[in-house]
């Protein structure tokens, strides 16, 4: 039986030659099909078709999807989303699902990415006037976010099981004066939170008001932006008395300096961000306690966004609802041809929590503005430093960095009992040396080599008049390295072979185990491949508009972060995947 | 099985028909001002380059097109670069572009509208449209030695014999 997702389907194949004939639209689009088997059950089929439009001043969007499992993220088969968009003059009118972002985000930021499953948009409307160097805008409409939550029935680590329905209304003006740009920024959600347990539901009404003011010239960049939330629960369910925590007025403030030296630059980025304030173990448990940051508050994260695969891995987890820190940054050329890049992060709670004789938590009341070292504070810091360059008549390009990272993500006891100070956290240092080169030869071949070390401690520590270190690994260090051998010919080809090897791993993968693949077979005679996981790559670009994709072999589980979002990806153990772009 | 089948005849449909960009897309500027294509089309030819400064084969790319932007500039040709870094990384973008000196046009794109609706898949992607918001060609990823076929592609739009 054909499904409603196919008869949509159809229906636009037999619009889209009729809409071409009239010769009046333009329409084009995109697929992407993408299909994977692996022997650990990771088996996912997604295909995404976009179709774009425009028409005089109107243009329209429309997304199918068929997923049934996509690689993350519940199946899905039907339109996915849809927007018509008319623009005239000063005026601006979309429906459908709407997509914006409001100054640096911290009030509004909209975004739909499903490599890691974020889509916080919303099916509604925008009206925006614009007038030489005003605009005003209004937006409307509900949103629907999806989590992972183990605080409610059918966790799975790649299907969320947990959606929470939000209303929405806001207001948005700006202006721009010679190098200056200002606005101001109003939200109200009316969120329909579901309880873990009971099949009921709170009301909780948010309101967001900010500003921010920018700068921005040859020499100087400034930005400040500020948002003021405030949140109420609606019902008077004396029974949720007991979960709220004393804040119910949060702040964000994020402040972002660049001074430009001729081709050098220096700068620096703060946040400071204080929506809620949840004891440790609240702390990620977004299912029981609310009033914190929404998801529609994608914030500046101050920490860089690597491109490096060991390091995506140990990527810093944000807490937007408690987390102070800053960032520097210089960068510049040291020749004409090698670019030096420094970049040093950190960031750490607000406060510190401590457990009474009772081991009930408590916050400090001391609130600090700029991030603590204390590890009671939860402290995040990394320096990275990196050059990039070229040699060999330009034919060698290099890049070569070094990072280390201290990061406390997760405190689990903290006392002082009879002068005595006892506390247990985990803990992440870690030192990174990746690097990338790339060889172009004459005749368009080229050889890529992706080479990175890591050394990691990750475990409990804990003291009781003296301090003990407990690794989350079999080992006391896990020694991480990552290869990756590619061959390419322009503008059609290329091959990968990458191998990511360890010396252990979190006693979770051990006592799992795994079977080995032909290519982590032949490496044996190498090095011990009991924590090795190898995989081969092909790219075809078939024509201009088709690309195809093909991958045998295993990948290492982890963090996978985009834009700043991280999620834990299960690996993918000796299988293949296939993918096919398309534009049309 | 015959639902996965279902979605190959799109990939013969490019053979079919033509692609275009409308000429009053609207793209944002470093310092938030919005400008619209049609003002660099009456100029000539764009080639609208999708990047991040997450991404390595991007970055890579981006030096050649920068030596573009000089050689073809006065011939018509604007290259616009648009980054696709989200708010957590964008005050990145400005001082890479500093850093490195390159003198093409930057825009911000963080929450990827502008990248759907010119059919963005993969990083990087190039658009080269004409003047009257044909795509021309179109390219996705970045193997070296693409900036030789780019080369041809944009002689070819700037009617430069080769």
């Amino acid at each position: 039986m054909i499904s409603k997702y196919f008869y949509n389907l159809l229906i636009s194949l037999i619009l889209l030659p009729n809409t071409l004939l009239f010769g009046q639209f333009n329409i084009s689009g995109s697929s992407s099909i993408n299909y994977g088997n692996s022997q650990n059950n990771y088996d996912f089929t997604e295909n995404l078709i976009d179709l774009n439009g425009n028409w005089n001043d109107w243009t329209g969007w429309l997304q199918f999807e068929h997923s049934q499992p996509p690689q993350l993220g519940r199946n899905y088969s039907g339109l996915r989303k849809f927007r018509i968009e008319y623009t005239k003059d000063d005026y601006t009118i979309k429906l459908g699902d709407v997509y914006e972002f409001w100054g640096n985000g911290l009030t509004l930021n909209m975004i739909d990415d499903q490599s890691i499953d974020l889509d916080n948009g919303i099916r509604g409307g925008l009206i925006k006037w614009s007038k030489d160097i005003y605009s005003f805008e209004g937006l409307f409409g509900n949103q629907n976010i999806w989590r992972i939550s183990n605080q409610v029935l059918g966790f799975n680590d790649r299907i969320p099981n947990y959606d929470i329905d939000n209303t929405i209304y806001g207001l948005r003006g700006s202006a721009f004066i010679d190098e200056w740009s200002a606005g101001f920024h109003y939200l109200n959600v009316v969120e329909t939170h579901p309880t873990a347990i009971l099949k009921s539901y709170r009301s909780i009404n948010h309101t967001l008001l900010g500003f921010n003011l920018d700068y921005f010239s040859d020499k100087l960049d400034l930005s400040l932006e500020f948002v003021n939330k405030t949140w109420n629960e609606k019902s008077n369910q004396k029974a949720h008395e007991n979960m709220k925590d004393k804040v119910n007025n949060g702040i964000g403030l994020y402040t972002n300096t660049n001074i430009y030296l001729g081709s050098w630059s220096i700068g620096i980025s703060y946040k400071n961000y204080f929506f809620e304030e949840f004891s440790p173990e609240k702390r990620w448990d977004f299912v029981n306690y609310v009033g914190g940051a929404l998801p529609l508050q994608q914030m500046p994260t101050v920490f860089k966004q690597h491109s490096s695969i060991l390091l995506n891995k140990i990527t810093h987890l944000i807490d937007y609802n408690d987390e102070l820190g800053f960032n520097l940054r210089i960068e510049g050329p040291i020749t004409e041809k090698i670019i030096a890049s420094l970049f040093y992060s950190k960031s750490s709670r607000h406060n510190e929590w401590i457990l009474d004789d009772q081991w009930a938590w408590g916050a400090k009341s001391e609130y600090i503005l700029l991030p603590s070292d204390d590890k009671m504070y939860n402290p995040f810091e990394e320096l990275f430093f990196e050059i990039n360059g070229y040699t060999i008549s330009n034919k060698l390009n290099y890049v070569i960095g070094i990072s280390t990272t201290y990061d406390v993500p997760d405190l689990y006891t903290n006392q002082y009992i009879n002068g005595n100070h006892t506390f247990s956290y985990e803990l992440v240092d870690a030192f990174t040396i990746p690097t990338q080169f790339t060889y172009i030869f004459n005749n368009q071949f080229s050889l890529d080599f992706v080479i990175e070390y890591q050394e990691m401690r990750k475990g409990v520590e804990s003291s009781n008049y003296t301090t003990i270190f407990n690794s989350n690994f079999a080992k006391n260090k896990q020694f991480n390295r990552f290869i990756g051998i590619g061959l390419g010919k322009s503008p059609k080809w290329s091959v990968t072979l990458n191998i990511d090897y360890s010396n252990t791993d979190e006693y979770v993968v051990i006592e799992n185990g795994r079977d080995k693949n032909f290519i982590e077979e032949s490496l044996n005679s190498l090095w011990d491949t009991s924590f090795t996981w190898a995989n081969f790559g092909m790219m075809y670009n078939i024509n201009q508009n088709h690309q195809l994709s093909l991958t045998y072999g295993s990948m290492r589980g982890g963090v996978l972060c985009s834009n700043g979002v991280c999620r834990y990806v299960q690996p993918f153990e000796n299988g293949f995947k296939i993918g096919i772009v398309s534009t049309f | 099985m015959i639902k996965k089948l279902f979605f190959i005849p799109f990939l013969f449909i490019s053979f079919l028909i033509s692609q275009n960009v409308s000429s009053n897309l609207k793209l944002t500027k470093l310092n938030g001002r919005t400008v619209t294509l049609s003002e660099y089309l009456k100029k000539g030819p764009v080639l609208i380059n999708f990047w991040a400064t997450w991404c390595s084969p991007c970055k890579k790319e981006m030096v050649y097109l920068d030596k573009f932007e000089r050689k073809y500039k006065d011939e018509g040709l604007s290259i616009l670069s648009i980054s696709v870094d989200s708010q957590k990384s964008l005050s990145h973008v400005r001082s890479y572009i500093r850093a490195n000196d390159y003198i093409y046009d930057v825009f911000l794109d963080p929450n990827r509208q502008v990248f759907k609706k010119l059919n963005g898949n993969l990083m990087p992607t190039n658009v080269l449209i004409d003047t009257e918001g044909k795509v021309l060609w179109r390219h996705y990823g970045y193997i070296p030695g693409d900036e030789e076929n780019m080369d041809l592609q944009l002689r070819s739009a700037l009617n430069i014999n080769p």
